[in-house]
């Protein structure tokens, strides 16, 4: 009887022990002014075991929730435009793993098209430069550059600053994602800079099978697998490497686009405008093929419509050029003008490419317009 | 309704179970890495390990007697002109070597930039060696398990710019030399074309296996000199007409350049 009462003692101290444990993780100490204590929540990442550790965000930046949600807002809203008619989202449609539509080059606010294609938005933690010139070094330094482009959202960004503070919606958001109702241009771009970081995509079909043994390639596919990673098949990994499973080195290459004997030859110097060094004109970052099937057209000034075009000139129209990287595209592939691919063999990579799709990051309502 | 099973009883019951099944297991160490591992023992007590120190290797890269740089103009035996301006190589599978036996350090991976003054190897058992032995490369079995994204960023068989990794079946590359060579008939000193030189597969590891006695313990910190003579991975090659292969697409200047690769490492 007496052995039996000590043991209720112990289990009610357990229980408050526990009950006072679970209490700790209860928010919410209000302070005197009527916003809720800055305690944000740090970001997780939803992602397959087999997928590669994200790189850190920076310190001065670290992923949270509200910080994600604060950028989706901003990635979203029209008013980062100069005339309120364009969003982040007119020119990255989620459909189309974030590029615009199928257009060639996109059109600002002023009617002004851009030069190059339209960038896909997924997985762009792993790079360090952004941008077909790798102009930006950070998301953050990425961020605002479309919005105060001329060419594109042509918005005054102190003027930005002004119209967000006067939207009732935003001091609480920034606050609740930076601790201050102070809006910044840092701040815009540091919102934006965590959500673009949360948009991760790692389930296409190329994933299920190769990682998760479910279901199998196609014929077609499999061929396609084979020839992609046969240099003298389409010699593709090279540059579109499976080892970090991005399908990319996001180094900065000449693809034998142009046929350039001097720099000037070059219609876009791309990583040569930004450094200015000779060795970098003609050179463009390697795109991830990650989703690459809804990321037409193709190329740096999107030349290529179609998959098949792009096979085409691997194929037989490859240009000597300055600044090619022979360990990577081969001198022998060159002087016969490519890979020279039966058009099977095209259309077995092509079917290849399409496992790298990954419909549930197109479908992710977490990436996707907050205000519908 | 409830069977109540008395009190006593239980806790009698519970005793003996407790003590039979602790007196049916042996005790003793039961981690293989151990000292004093007893192959019998089946419950874990008492291992004893062996003190480890942190072993580091400074790596001297020369090109026969004079210093190997990245980017600088050297000349083949040949006297073709040629510049390594990138090389990087894995070392893995370092066993050291004692009178008593051998000593394998499991898991370590090294990563080797080919113009840098040295790596470190952690966790190396004390002792007293008579030499050490290493792979050139990767062992199969690394080689084909994971991707180097399934790795942190910071460990050796991480995703590395330019690429040491080719695709899931063909695995890392080994040793990659990226570079220029002279190709004219009459050496003029202007780079011509690429050389590129990608080895890998298991076919190509390599070991290599010194002769050298050394001590690793604690308390003192040992160095180990490694040179790497860039001479001797080109020695005997037509440099001028043979200066790319992926390994697999040019099988005939692979096997040459394959035995050329132990030679280029000595520990003086």
């Amino acid at each position: 009887m007496k052995r039996s009462r000590i043991n209720n003692m112990f289990f009610m101290v357990v229980l408050i022990l526990t009950v006072s444990a679970c209490q700790r993780d209860l928010p919410v100490t209000v302070k005197d002014d009527s916003l809720p204590e800055y305690d944000p929540t740090p970001f997780k990442y939803d992602l397959p075991a087999y997928a590669p550790r994200l790189p850190r965000a920076p310190a001065d930046n670290p992923t949270t929730y509200e910080g994600v949600s604060l950028g989706r807002m901003l990635f979203y809203d029209k008013k980062l435009s100069g005339d309120n008619t364009q969003s982040c989202a007119s020119c990255h449609n989620q459909a189309n793993a974030f590029t615009d539509s199928g257009r060639r080059h996109s059109v600002g606010i002023l009617g002004i098209e851009g030069k190059r294609n339209s960038m896909p938005l997924f997985n762009l933690d792993f790079a360090d430069r952004f941008f077909w010139d790798g102009r930006a070094r950070s998301l953050e330094e990425q961020a605002l550059m479309p919005i105060a482009d001329h060419s594109e959202m042509a918005e005054n960004l102190p003027q930005l600053v002004e119209e967000l503070k006067a939207d009732k919606r935003y001091p609480a958001k920034f606050y609740a994602a930076f601790g201050t109702t102070e809006i910044s241009e840092e701040l815009i771009a540091k919102a934006i800079a965590q959500f673009l970081r949360s948009m991760v995509s790692f389930r296409s079909k190329y994933d299920s099978v190769r990682f998760l043994n479910k279901g199998f390639f196609s014929e077609s596919e499999q061929r396609g697998y084979e020839l992609f990673f046969s240099e003298s098949g389409g010699d593709c990994f090279h540059c579109h490497s499976e080892g970090n499973l991005l399908f990319s080195t996001f180094t900065f290459e000449n693809n034998g686009l142009t046929a350039a004997s001097q720099i000037e030859d070059f219609p876009d110097p791309g990583l040569g405008s930004v450094s200015g060094l000779t060795e970098d004109y003609g050179l463009f970052k390697v795109p991830s093929l990650r989703n690459v099937a809804l990321t037409a057209p193709y190329m740096h000034d999107g030349r290529f419509a179609t998959l098949k075009e792009v096979l085409d000139f691997y194929s037989d129209s490859l240009h000597y050029s300055l600044n090619i990287n022979y360990s990577n595209l081969k001198r022998s592939h060159l002087e016969v003008g490519g890979m020279k691919l039966s058009e099977d063999e095209k259309w077995d990579i092509i079917a290849f490419l399409h496992t790298l799709t990954d419909g549930s990051a197109i479908r992710d309502s977490s990436y996707s317009d907050p205000f519908k | 309704m409830k069977i109540r099973i008395p009190r006593l009883t239980l806790l009698t019951f519970s005793l003996f179970l407790v003590s039979a099944l602790g007196a049916c297991k042996k005790e003793g160490c039961t981690d293989p890495a151990a000292l004093n591992y007893d192959a019998l023992a089946q419950r874990d007590c008492c291992c004893e390990y062996a003190s480890t120190a942190t072993l580091s290797f400074k790596v001297n890269p020369e090109f026969g007697n004079s210093p190997f740089e990245f980017g600088k103009t050297f000349y083949h035996n040949s006297g073709t002109p040629f510049k390594i301006n990138f090389s990087a190589f894995y070392f893995s599978g370092f066993v050291f070597l004692s009178d008593t036996g051998e000593v394998l350090l499991k898991d370590q991976y090294v990563y080797y930039r080919g113009d840098s003054s040295g790596f470190q190897l952690t966790d190396v058992p004390s002792g007293q060696y008579t030499g050490l032995r290493f792979f050139i490369g990767i062992d199969s079995l690394a080689n084909y398990s994971n991707l180097p994204a399934q790795y942190e960023a910071s460990h050796a068989l991480g995703p590395k710019t330019p690429l040491m990794h080719w695709s899931w079946n063909a695995g890392y590359i080994f040793l990659r030399f990226d570079g220029e060579v002279d190709t004219s008939l009459v050496p003029d000193d202007i780079m011509d074309d690429a050389l590129s030189f990608h080895i890998g597969t298991n076919k190509y590891l390599s070991s290599v296996t010194f002769n050298k006695s050394f001590s690793v313990n604690e308390n003192t910190q040992q160095v180990l000199n490694l040179s790497i003579d860039y001479e001797q991975f080109f020695e005997g090659i037509a440099l001028r007409n043979n200066h790319v292969t992926h390994t697999s697409d040019f099988p005939d200047l692979t096997n040459k350049f394959w035995p050329n690769i132990s030679k280029a490492f000595s520990m003086p």
